[in-house]
């Protein structure tokens, strides 16, 4: 199991452990969220975020291991409303309720002001579609509603299940900046997504998971600087480089005719003399930057290739 | 939708957390559960009309001949097809949460989660037995008007009968049967997690109290009378001293009393345990 230092605020995972029918879906999971910033849960589908974060909402009890969330479990607050808001999910609301409705009971269940609810309405920009019924607003339109809803009871911690679903470009620079000015509050935000690409628009800090184990848990400014660069070469023989790079252990992927090939993990200069050397002609070089979501991918893809690259260059600071 | 950078504002706290005025908000908000309650009034009173006009057919005898007590006894049956319509209205309720998933929106609010099941079950409770009462109300006017004109009974003696106290413990006894039945949905439906769970907890009572009724008299004066139509009939007065339902009002009660405690205890031990 997992030993890292609890804290009292925000949120603290320890050797949380889950299965379903014998399969591990989480597995030992620790880590710490940390008020006063933006944080991102990354994985692929499946990779076991929803249960992680269900775990952490007191929904669904772990196998072994604790979540706290200010100190303790989340049911165990007197108020866990007042702690804890929470998105789940836009199919997680009685369709046939108007959008006022929904705000409506929750307000009433938490104590909370019903002035409140026009408040939230009109933050999400839901005024006018207040006497709507869920199943008749658009997804994005229902995201912003489980979104007023989490912000309701004006809680201390933000927990978002896939709050990009069905945001426009618009909606997800709006959900930036109300998240951010949430964080700068001194309180605590975890979302989740499967897209690093909108989750990078979001987050400060990132915590990524793969078959329920953790893979990463850092700053995003300091992985986003160790995203490596690939090299793009074009020959009209390029066999005996590529043999050469696979023997020492270097990843490459050669096109079908022999002639195009990427190799990731050596600089373009210590490629080009290499093909002095071997006498290698090339008729292109090439660097091609590679991107976060790359990383991302390399590192949360469970294909063999792309596992190998990860245990080639393992990104410090992981500690599944 | 604007970009402009949102301002969340804080929330003033100045109510009292009520479970049971969250229900409510729900069970008004939702047109179905109007219009349910609806259907629940006409079902009742188009089936106390039917039942009359069919007792020709089925007590081979003319509606002339039938007496008053009769006519409005039959006309009270109405009753129990308002109970059908609201134990469908119980089981849907408390079932379509967790066949969305809505459900976990409560559950993540809820200090404890069998407040979240009483709530429920005091919301539907009240509603059926407002809506019980008037269905009862609705019948016996029914069953009068019926009885006056077709069966052409003297005004004066439909009057006096359909004012009996016979006929409204009767009339007002039967409204327990869809209170209780609408509970039980409540109860099966959080425990199956489906409405079909919340429809079939019920009927399978029902059938429970049907099939007793075929079994040896001494196993069936044990049976009938724990099963909740037995002890609604002891009530409503349907049960007759000497019979295998018998047990009289007060320990008929009783029966009801912890079928709907047993009930509520089960559902909110099974959401306890269920992850989400």
């Amino acid at each position: 199991m997992n030993v890292l230092p609890s804290v009292d605020e925000g949120i603290s995972v320890r050797g949380l452990t889950k299965s379903y029918g014998g399969h591990r879906v989480v597995d030992d999971l620790s880590f710490d969220v940390a008020p006063g910033q933006v944080t991102g849960f990354l994985g692929p589908n499946g990779a076991g975020k929803s249960t992680t974060l269900q775990m952490i909402l007191g929904l669904t009890s772990p196998d072994s291991g604790t979540a706290a969330v200010h100190g303790r479990p989340l049911p165990d607050h007197a108020e866990p409303a007042r702690i804890a808001g929470a998105f789940l999910g836009a199919e997680h609301m009685l369709p046939g309720l108007t959008a006022r409705g929904h705000l409506d009971w929750i307000a009433a269940a938490t104590g909370t002001a019903p002035a409140r609810i026009d408040e939230m309405l009109d933050l999400v920009d839901l005024t006018r579609a207040r006497s709507r019924r869920v199943s008749q607003l658009s997804l994005g339109m229902r995201q912003r509603l489980g979104i007023a809803a989490a912000l309701l009871t004006d809680p201390e911690v933000l927990i978002l299940d896939e709050p990009l679903n069905g945001l426009d470009p618009a909606g997800i620079t709006w959900l930036r900046s109300l998240l951010t000015d949430f964080a700068s509050t001194g309180r605590t935000v975890l979302l989740s997504s499967h897209l690093l690409r909108e989750m990078e628009l979001i987050a400060h800090h990132v915590i990524i998971i793969r078959d329920g184990a953790l893979i990463a848990d850092r700053p995003l400014d300091e992985l986003r600087r160790e995203s490596s660069t690939r090299v793009r070469v074009q020959g009209t023989n390029l066999a005996p480089l590529l043999d050469r790079l696979r023997a020492e252990g270097i990843s490459v992927d050669p096109d079908g005719l022999g002639t195009h090939a990427t190799i990731a993990g050596l600089e373009s200069g210590e490629i080009f003399r290499l093909c002095v050397r071997l006498g290698v002609e090339l008729t292109g070089l090439t660097t091609e930057e590679r991107g976060l979501e790359d990383t991302f991918l390399g590192l949360t893809d469970t294909d063999d290739d792309h596992h190998m690259h990860t245990l080639r260059h393992p990104i410090q600071g992981a500690t599944a | 939708m604007t970009t402009t950078p949102p301002t969340i504002p804080a929330a003033p706290i100045t109510a009292r957390p009520s479970w049971i005025r969250a229900e409510w908000v729900k069970f008004r908000d939702l047109r179905r559960s109007r219009q349910l309650l609806i259907v629940t009034l006409i079902a009742g009173a188009v089936s106390a009309v039917l039942l009359v006009l069919t007792i020709p057919a089925t007590r081979d005898a003319p509606l002339s001949e039938t007496s008053t007590e009769d006519v409005l006894s039959a006309s009270v049956l109405g009753v129990d097809a308002a109970a059908a319509v609201l134990v469908v209205l119980a089981a849907w309720f408390a079932g379509v949460e967790f066949r969305t998933g809505a459900i976990t929106e409560a559950l993540l609010r809820a200090r404890g989660r069998a407040g979240i099941v009483t709530a429920k079950a005091v919301i539907i409770a009240a509603a059926a037995a407002v809506t019980a009462i008037a269905t009862a109300v609705a019948v016996t006017i029914s069953g009068t008007l019926l009885a006056a004109t077709l069966a052409e009974a003297d005004w004066s003696e439909v009057l006096a009968v359909a004012g009996s106290s016979g006929h409204l413990r009767l009339a007002f006894g039967s409204t327990l049967l869809p209170v209780i039945y609408s509970l039980l949905a409540v109860f099966g439906a959080v425990v199956f997690r489906s409405v079909t769970g919340g429809v079939l907890t019920p009927l399978t009572l029902l059938a429970g109290s049907m099939l007793a009724g075929w079994l040896p008299d001494g196993l069936a004066s044990v049976l009938r009378p724990l099963l909740p139509l037995g002890a609604v009939h002891n009530i409503s007065g349907v049960a007759e001293a000497g019979g295998t339902e018998y047990i009289g009002e007060l320990p008929a009660l009783l029966v009801l009393v912890a079928w709907v405690i047993g009930g509520a205890v089960l559902a909110a031990w099974r959401l306890r345990r269920q992850d989400f």
